[in-house]
């Protein structure tokens, strides 16, 4: 059985078996919802069908990691870096942190590296992450991106 | 159904870290990238920890389960020892569980954490690489390994030798779970399990731009006595960052056995030195002189008959023999001989076996060589079920305690 949990819900967690067969999972559509979250049992409770539930998640994840990518490539982040920070907001959308607090990592057990961030870096940043955003089909449901 | 042993190797862990009972080298500041599914229902008890340096204050780990507090607490001041012995934590198939670390004082540095765990059905373990911090993989059109032990390097490694291990006790490759916390790619990514050096029928995918746990579970894959297993990743076209916290897989025994071994993909170089190292039986093979003798040292947790140990090398240049023994409550019980100019090779003892006790502790020591080096990636033991005691006892094989006593007959 395969599922897949993803880990950006507000509180809870969703859990969705997908169908894997011939070699592949099938991620176009939801097998069964095991569990959602409550965020997103709203968006089924208010009238969306399963597909477009599944749709709203999936699509939520992509919008937040492209913003993520285009954040990190925008600072010049290094190779290494994990991930630009993110929280998920109790209404389910996405605030991406661009600070160099939020952006600290750990390589081989002491701070990562980081480049100088100043306040035009981010605002270039954000213009990025938001054009990657606007890229991505955002069907109904899906959580927003704001960049910080 | 009996019980088996899960250890991490820690490394320096400040208050509000999260981790769990696999890997691993860095720490998350969240929960969420450290819980890992428990694909089996399952009891864990005996949760403990060293801290073998700092830790100034009230050190304290807390098992949770979904993201809640469990019944398991470890707290402890200074470098010390901890454990669990009276609380246990039941979960079913699918409950996330880690382990929250808080303390009062200095970081901690961890030489190990464990717990036992003792599946609902059937005997079996989890086994698991992992760096809780992530790390990067972006190895676009190819095929890369990973081992299901220590610190997760970025990448993988292109060897799947480095990153096997020799199965003696599982006959069973039953689940495969991923978690990645950063999804860059244009194009889908995909894990599978490995034994033997194919693949087995597990498969993780991972969707463009897709994050989170994903499982397959009730897999199901036969292994062979001798057989190795591992992971792989192939990722396609395109350099886009995929960042991985753990991977790892569910097995289990019908003879009712399990395995411990540490380990470290992408290999620690040891120059030959009459000067042993030590190293706690699972997790991360962290650096040669991190941890002593005493300090390494696990508590099992459930008696056993211990066999096989060994190790993957993947380069021994020694001119002399080395050793690889397996210390019990402080003095070597088992030897495997690293044969002179061996080469990269499994060095396996597949004749000697001791028998534990609940209590007993164990370690790995890597000692000898005379000159030239080795470079291990794996080192481990199995465990196998102890007969049933008769009405009158049972003699046992001379076994060692640390008050310096000896004794051959227990009931």
């Amino acid at each position: 059985m395969l599922t897949w949990m993803p880990d950006f819900c507000p509180s809870g967690n969703c859990r969705i078996e997908l169908d894997k067969s011939g070699g592949q999972v099938d991620w176009t559509r939801p097998k069964t919802f095991i569990t959602l979250c409550p965020h997103h049992q709203g968006l089924k409770d208010s009238g969306l069908t399963n597909q477009q539930v599944f749709d709203a998640i999936l699509q939520s994840s992509r919008v937040k990691e492209s913003a993520r990518w285009a954040v990190k490539v925008e600072l010049g982040l290094d190779k290494e870096h994990p991930g630009v920070a993110y929280r998920t907001n109790a209404d389910g959308n996405f605030t991406v942190l661009t600070d160099p607090a939020s952006l600290a990592w750990e390589k081989d057990g002491q701070p990562g590296p980081l480049p100088t961030i100043r306040g035009v870096d981010r605002n270039r940043a954000r213009t990025a992450a938001l054009a990657a955003v606007s890229a991505t089909s955002r069907p109904i449901g899906t959580s927003t991106v704001m960049v910080e | 159904m009996g019980q088996a042993l899960l250890c991490a190797r820690g490394g320096v862990t400040a208050t509000g870290n999260e981790i769990n009972l696999f890997g691993h080298n860095t720490t998350a500041s969240a929960e969420g990238p450290t819980q890992v599914s428990c694909t089996e229902g399952a009891t864990f008890s005996n949760l403990g920890f060293r801290v073998y340096s700092g830790g100034s204050g009230t050190n304290t780990i807390v098992f949770r389960d979904a993201g809640a507090n469990g019944n398991q607490t470890v707290s402890f001041a200074g470098a010390s020892a901890g454990e669990d012995t009276i609380n246990s934590d039941v979960l079913s198939a699918g409950d996330l569980f880690n382990i929250a670390y808080t303390d009062t004082g200095s970081n901690s540095t961890i030489a190990w954490v464990k717990a036992n765990i003792q599946f609902a059905s059937g005997h079996g373990n989890f086994h698991g690489i992992a760096s809780y911090g992530g790390v990067v993989h972006d190895a676009a059109s190819e095929t890369r390994f990973i081992a299901l032990v220590g610190a997760h390097t970025g990448d993988g490694v292109t060897t799947e030798d480095n990153a096997e291990w020799k199965v003696r006790g599982y006959d069973s490759f039953e689940a495969l779970q991923v978690r990645v916390t950063a999804n860059a790619r244009l194009n889908t990514s995909t894990f599978r399990n490995r034994i033997n050096g194919a693949d087995g029928t597990a498969l993780v995918e991972f969707a463009t731009l897709v994050t989170g746990l994903v499982s397959d579970t009730a897999v199901g894959d036969a292994i062979t006595d001798g057989q190795t297993v591992n992971a792989s990743i192939t990722l396609d076209t395109g350099v886009e960052d995929l960042t991985v916290v753990f991977v790892t897989g569910s097995f289990k025994s019908s003879s009712n056995k399990s395995e411990t071994w540490c380990g470290l993909q992408s290999g620690r170089q040891r120059t030959a030195s009459s000067t042993a190292n030590y190293f706690p039986i699972g997790g991360f093979l962290d650096s040669l002189t991190a941890t002593n003798e005493s300090q390494s040292r696990v508590k099992v947790g459930f008696a056993a008959v211990v066999s096989n140990l060994r190790c993957y090398l993947s380069a021994n240049t020694y001119t002399g023999n080395g050793t690889l023994k397996l210390y019990q409550n402080g003095s070597a019980v088992l030897t495997t001989t690293i044969t002179a100019s061996g080469g990269a090779a499994w060095y396996e003892n597949t004749s000697d076996t001791i028998t534990i006790d609940a209590d007993d502790e164990l370690s790995f020591e890597f000692d000898e060589g005379t000159s030239g080096s080795i470079t291990i990636h794996s080192a481990g033991i199995t465990f196998a079920p102890v007969a049933a005691p008769s009405a009158e006892g049972v003699l046992y094989g001379p076994r060692n305690y640390t008050d310096g006593l000896t004794s051959f007959w227990s009931r």
